[in-house]
């Protein structure tokens, strides 16, 4: 009896459910999220587990009204809980945040298993679009938890193995010192204690990215940007040797003035360290030549041209930079991590545009 | 106290191995020095007043000069996107204000920096030009606050006037290709003064620039002592060049902290002499103090040849 009341009730929510989905895909978005929010935590005021019990109800006879689900209904529920969790973010990745990218997740999962053919790109699609939102947000440890799912349900993938050692390269980069201590503690210590937890830090992430960059290598040898970040790392991990063949190897294969400009750099970058002025020049000359107007290409070759001694090409090539005025430089290394302002949102618009198709 | 002349001084001369910037054309070293007590600048001293040693030995001053020298003022206002609104608002009238105290024997450039860098005003003393300049600056951006330092000690004045570079900033560097530890090698070979500008809250970095994960080119944190990460960039670059860092509370006080910064650097004294008794190589650490008087004598840490 009791049993017969709960599945009436779970069908009664499967309804509603399916109502959702359809306003969601052709009517009001913002309230079909609304309203899937509150579903949610009704169930989860139930049950702790009332969301994964809610899965197992999805496409189940007798108990899913619109069973069987074809592959564009669960793209739509993947993106209708995407939305949920993105709306319940707001500034902090909180419990409720984590629940419905965790929903999402097993729906994107439940795709992969009942809809191949659509989910065989949407998948990682839907991975690599929601981390970079995450990562626009500065979540990084959110796109982490994020990546780590895919990593492990989509073993093998190379977008997402490649956007797992991206993450993992900025974290280590740019966002090295938002996650430490508090600026006291760190010169309380007046050791250099601080300096080493950052540092041993900073190479945990590098080896991560490593990892997954030579693992995405592999799998997608044909790929000149897993190239690029590959040998960026190595050169942050002072491999220089294997950074110098890997950032060649792209010189040799791309056919993009960026990506050959920054892999010009960065062997300049390399060069410079070691106090190889000659090969510096040259990396940098190089570099500059595929975009003469890149902003850090030129500083670089400047401060080696000074280095050498040759202060008045230094001079004149930095005059020619700055005179040109910011507003003219352009500069992929400022893209290099992170990606343009907006750019996030646009490929979440796509993905939302594509899950309806 | 008469002023040496500029030729005599001979300024800048340049090697094939790198600018020797302090090298004059008969190899003496010129030397920037403020004296202050009680935080007013002290005037009417003369050579014999001051003790200069180089590498611990003590020197031979040849001359001391005061305000005669005209003066080539670099402004470098950061501009990125944090100094939107309000605070652009006062960083112009505070740039604006320099270029009124300037007086017809001065020039000034101007250089502004966000994610990249930009030369708004060459090198002039015409004032309507670099008015106009100042007018057009607008924020936007990230901050590439290294490689703005490092094209403002680059790009310096050919004309000889003394070289001060004014760098304004509100933040700590977030996008240059150049690690802070090559601009502050370039500053050891310079006689440029740099007095930095910040507001209160700025340092958004835990650590200082040495803690440095996000410039094109990177060092080893192992190579770098301990005590030196607390520093911040602007700090370690004004305090290499004899220079200071002023802090703002709000951005409503920058045009006081700018005029104060020419007012000073027009008291300072110019001590040049010819380096006797020391390996002309390497870094040669520098103290200057007073003798038969009492103040507080500031003055770049040292040079590097």
């Amino acid at each position: 009896m009791k049993e017969a009341a709960e599945q009436a009730r779970t069908r009664a929510e499967m309804e509603h459910y399916q109502g959702l989905l359809t306003a969601y895909a052709e009517g009001d978005a913002a309230a079909s999220i609304d309203a899937v929010i509150a579903l949610s935590r009704q169930r989860l005021a139930r049950d702790r587990t009332g969301l994964t019990s809610a899965l197992a109800s999805i496409n189940k006879r007798g108990l899913d009204p619109l069973a069987p689900w074809d592959a564009r209904r669960y793209a739509l529920a993947v993106m209708l809980h995407t939305d949920a969790g993105l709306r319940l973010a707001g500034d902090t990745y909180g419990r409720e945040t984590y629940d419905q990218f965790q929903v999402a997740a097993d729906l994107v999962q439940l795709g992969v298993r009942c809809a191949p053919d659509r989910f065989r790109a949407l998948a990682p699609h839907w991975y690599v679009t929601l981390s970079r939102v995450l990562r626009d947000r500065t979540a990084m440890h959110a796109a982490e938890a994020l990546l780590e799912t895919g990593r492990t349900r989509l073993e093998g993938d190379p977008a997402i193995l490649l956007e797992s050692g991206l993450l993992a390269e900025s974290i280590a980069t740019i966002f090295a010192l938002s996650q430490i201590d508090s600026r006291s503690s760190w010169i309380a210590g007046g050791d250099g204690g601080g300096v080493r937890r950052v540092a041993d830090r900073r190479q945990a992430w590098l080896n991560d990215a490593l990892a997954w960059l030579k693992r995405a290598s592999e799998l997608e040898p044909g790929n000149d940007d897993v190239l690029l970040h590959l040998g960026r790392v190595r050169a942050l991990r002072f491999e220089d040797a294997e950074a110098l063949s890997t950032l060649r190897a792209v010189l040799e294969r791309t056919s993009s003035d960026e990506t050959a400009y920054l892999a010009g750099i960065f062997i300049g970058a390399v060069h410079d360290r070691q106090d190889r002025l000659g090969d510096a020049i040259a990396a940098y000359r190089a570099a500059v030549g595929k975009l003469p107007g890149g902003h850090a290409g030129r500083v670089g070759l400047a401060d080696v041209l000074r280095r050498s001694g040759r202060l008045d090409d230094a001079r004149q090539l930095l005059l020619a930079a700055v005179t040109e005025g910011s507003g003219k430089a352009r500069e992929p290394l400022w893209w290099y991590i992170l990606e343009p302002p907006g750019m996030a949102d646009d490929r979440l618009a796509a993905l939302r545009t594509e899950v309806r198709r | 106290m008469k002023a040496l002349g500029v030729a005599a001084l001979g300024l800048l001369a340049l090697s094939a191995d790198g600018p020797q910037v302090f090298r004059t054309a008969v190899d003496g070293v010129r030397v920037d020095v403020l004296v202050s007590e009680n935080r007013r600048s002290v005037r009417g001293l003369t050579a014999a007043n001051f003790v200069l040693r180089d590498r611990g030995v003590v020197q031979v001053i040849d001359s001391v000069s005061f305000e005669d020298v005209p003066v080539s003022v670099m402004l470098v206002l950061d501009t990125s996107s944090s100094v939107r609104g309000t605070a652009l608002t006062h960083l112009r009238q505070a740039a604006s204000a320099v270029v009124d105290r300037l007086t017809p024997a001065d020039r000034a450039a101007l250089m502004t920096f966000n994610g990249a860098v930009s030369l708004d005003c060459d090198w002039t003393s015409d004032r309507r030009r670099l008015q106009d300049a100042i007018g057009r600056v607008d924020a936007g951006g990230a901050t590439a606050l290294h490689d703005a330092a490092y094209a403002a000690l680059m790009l310096r004045d050919p004309s000889p006037g003394r070289p001060l570079v004014l760098v304004f900033s509100d933040a700590a560097d977030t996008a240059s290709w150049l690690p802070g530890a090559r601009v502050i090698e370039l500053v050891q070979r310079h006689d440029a003064v740099v007095y930095g500008v910040t507001l209160r809250g700025a340092e958004t970095r835990p650590l200082g620039y040495l803690a440095d994960f996000t410039s094109g080119i990177q060092a080893h944190p192992e190579n770098v002592a301990a005590g030196a990460f607390k520093e911040s960039f602007i700090e370690r670059l004004a305090g290499e060049s004899g220079g200071s860092v002023f802090l703002a509370e709000e951005s409503g006080e920058l045009r006081a902290a700018f005029e104060r910064i020419v007012a000073e650097f027009r008291s300072r004294y110019v001590i040049t002499y010819m380096p006797r008794g020391v390996e002309a190589a390497g870094w040669h650490p520098l103290q200057v103090s007073l003798k038969g008087r009492s103040g507080r004598v500031t003055a770049r840490r040292g040079y590097l040849r």
